[in-house]
């Protein structure tokens, strides 16, 4: 007798959940964000959910390179509806050339995976593609195109290598690597040093950022359950470069302060632990799901009642806006998420060219939109977290000229490229994610 | 110890009733071992002598994760059964098909041991089933006997296409 039971054979069932998790990614163009919680949760906690994870991201990472491989062993491509047997062979694949697990292993674990389908062919097509891959590794890796190398799509890595022409082999590193955890301390509540003592005593071990005040890199990815202070607003889960729009923002008491694009309030908290009650926050979201996750991360701060949440586009003003002009606006704006693709890795394989037009549109109807809400004298600092040119320095440059009003505003830092129209941080620089910084100051005309 | 050759339904020779074993002997023993190799090898949890064209009451099995705990059944009998279950089974001799079948829950069977000991024991769930199941191969019948004659059509049609396929 023979079991079909995934359980049983050791690791194929996180195989299984990895699988099914990026059939839906890569057929059904569902983003990671939306599914992965939901599948995952099917494992038991352990080793095999942290497989399942490693198997699922990994296989994001480098999937234009495990795309390259397997396109020169296959006879034909894959047929829309054997995109589970095609996740297989890139999962295998995976395995062989980037994870510490035998090869033998690797290959019956893959093999036994796909004998879940019920596709008998596919068994035999599984085994033959691995066994070539094995036989003749250097050769096919050496016939890959630089894009399938630097495992980015061909779009992609030309528009990269437009931007950053003396950048973009190391961005297209940094995409390809694991991003720390990071942490922003609430500087209210204790210093970084005597919050990374009080880590450390939970047996959690991090660094201080060398370029901000409140980041925390951590050695490990911890659950946010067993980070203290947590649920008191101690600390946030935030990346490094995201931190420095509290202190750019030039918030003096009394300000009134809008946070546009709100969600899910890395900044907005950040504003208010620094600021409290000293000025009134308001903050815009128009997605009602993520507004949930805004005003849970609200709540664990003090103060949190005097923010003001509105579920609404704040590039539709008539919709949300009570007539009061704002001293300081912060628009983290759309945009394609390029420089968090090594958080994000299935941005690789969801954005499509036509969608730098959409969200460099998007992006200057916000801008064109809230420059009417700010006050004469007032700031805007306009954020993203793309590395891409049109969205960023492009963007601000082509606003500065049609607004007689704007006046560009130098940020006097000692991070990121300054482009003459923003500061722009490359992903991975001082292990931060790829960010963008503008600040625009509104003149009074005379 | 050698791997020996699984047959595939819908083989003729997989119909065969077995015959008793009257003396547990070292080629008995020898067969036992490359069953269970055979079977590790599969990998499969169980195997019955008519899978391997040897027409004896024999069949061997192992049901623990860490596949260290062989089994070997000579001449067993059904001597109690209890209850119902229904599982998804498979079998080596029809590769790639799962199918619910129903069984008893808790069986209680005499057999003998490698070295000619009777030996009785009580089984219920995954080893329940897959005592059944081997046993059913010493008559000659097969899991897919239980479904639906429909069902059974497809599956013959299914692996008579697969065995082309793997020529």
């Amino acid at each position: 007798m023979e079991t079909n039971n995934p359980g049983k054979q050791e690791g194929i069932f996180a195989r299984k959940i990895a699988c099914e998790i990026l059939v839906q990614i890569v057929k059904e163009g569902r983003s990671l964000a939306q599914i992965e919680e939901k599948h995952i949760s099917q494992i038991p906690p352990g080793r095999d959910r942290s497989l399942a994870r490693e198997l699922v991201y990994g296989v994001l990472r480098q999937f234009f390179f495990l795309e390259g491989i397997a396109n020169q062993l296959l006879q034909k491509p894959f047929k829309g509806k054997d995109t589970d047997v095609r996740m297989v062979v890139f999962l295998g694949l995976y395995q062989l050339e980037f994870m510490r697990v035998p090869e033998y292993a690797s290959i019956s674990a893959t093999v036994e995976l796909t004998r879940l389908f019920k596709k008998a062919w596919a068994t035999k097509l599984v085994n033959a593609v691995l066994r070539g891959f094995q036989r003749g590794k250097e050769e096919l890796i050496e016939k890959l195109d630089e894009s399938a190398r630097c495992a980015h799509p061909e779009w992609l890595l030309s528009v990269i290598k437009k931007d950053w022409p003396k950048n973009w082999q190391a961005i297209a590193e940094a995409n390809n690597q694991q991003a720390p955890m990071c942490l922003r301390a609430n500087l209210t509540h204790a210093t970084r040093d005597d919050y990374m003592r009080t880590l450390a005593q939970a047996d959690i071990q991090s660094e201080a950022c060398k370029v901000n005040r409140s980041g925390i890199i951590l050695h490990h990815a911890v659950d946010v359950v067993n980070l203290p202070g947590f649920a008191q607003g101690t600390c946030t889960v935030q990346d490094l470069a995201p931190q420095f729009s509290a202190e750019l923002l030039l918030i003096e008491d009394g300000n009134r302060v809008l946070d546009a694009c709100a969600a899910p309030g890395g900044k907005t908290t950040h504003v208010l632990e620094s600021f409290g009650e000293r000025i009134a926050l308001v903050a815009l979201e128009k997605d009602e799901h993520r507004v949930q996750r805004l005003k849970e991360n609200l709540a664990r701060f003090e103060g949190a009642e005097k923010v003001t949440v509105h579920v609404a586009d704040a590039a539709s003003t008539d919709s949300w806006w009570d007539g009061q002009l704002f001293d300081r606006i912060l628009l983290d704006a759309p945009c394609t998420g390029t420089g968090v693709i090594r958080r994000n890795p299935d941005i690789k394989l969801l954005r499509r060219p036509k969608d730098i037009r959409n969200l460099t549109q998007q992006q200057s109807r916000l801008l064109n939109e809230l420059w009417a809400l700010l006050k004469p004298g007032g700031y805007l600092l306009y954020a993203t977290c793309s590395i891409l040119a049109d969205e960023n320095s492009r963007q601000i440059k082509t606003f500065l000229a049609s607004h007689e009003d704007a006046s560009y505003d130098d940020l006097d830092v000692k991070w990121g490229h300054n482009t003459g129209y923003g500061v722009q941080i490359l992903t991975g620089e001082q292990q931060m994610d790829g960010f963008f910084y503008a600040r625009i100051r509104k003149l009074e005309l005379k | 110890m050698a791997l020996l050759k699984i047959l595939h339904y819908p083989d003729d020779r997989l119909r065969i009733k077995a015959s008793p074993i009257d003396v547990v002997d070292d080629e008995i023993r020898t067969l036992a071992d490359d069953m269970l190799e055979t079977m590790y090898a599969a990998p499969g949890i169980g195997l019955a002598a008519t899978q391997v064209n040897v027409a004896k009451r024999l069949i061997v099995m192992d049901i623990s994760e860490e596949k260290n705990q062989p089994r070997v059944f000579i001449n067993p009998e059904l001597i109690e059964y209890q209850g119902e279950i229904k599982t998804e089974e498979g079998c080596l001799s029809v590769p790639s098909i799962y199918e619910n079948v129903k069984r008893y829950e808790w069986v209680k069977v005499r057999a003998l041991d490698k070295n000619g000991e009777q030996f009785e024991l009580e089984a219920d769930e995954l080893l329940s089933v897959c005592i059944q199941h081997e046993m059913d191969h010493l008559e000659g019948k097969l899991f897919v006997d239980y479904l639906s004659e429909m069902k059974r059509n497809r599956i013959r049609k299914k692996i008579t296409k697969l065995a082309r396929e793997t020529l």
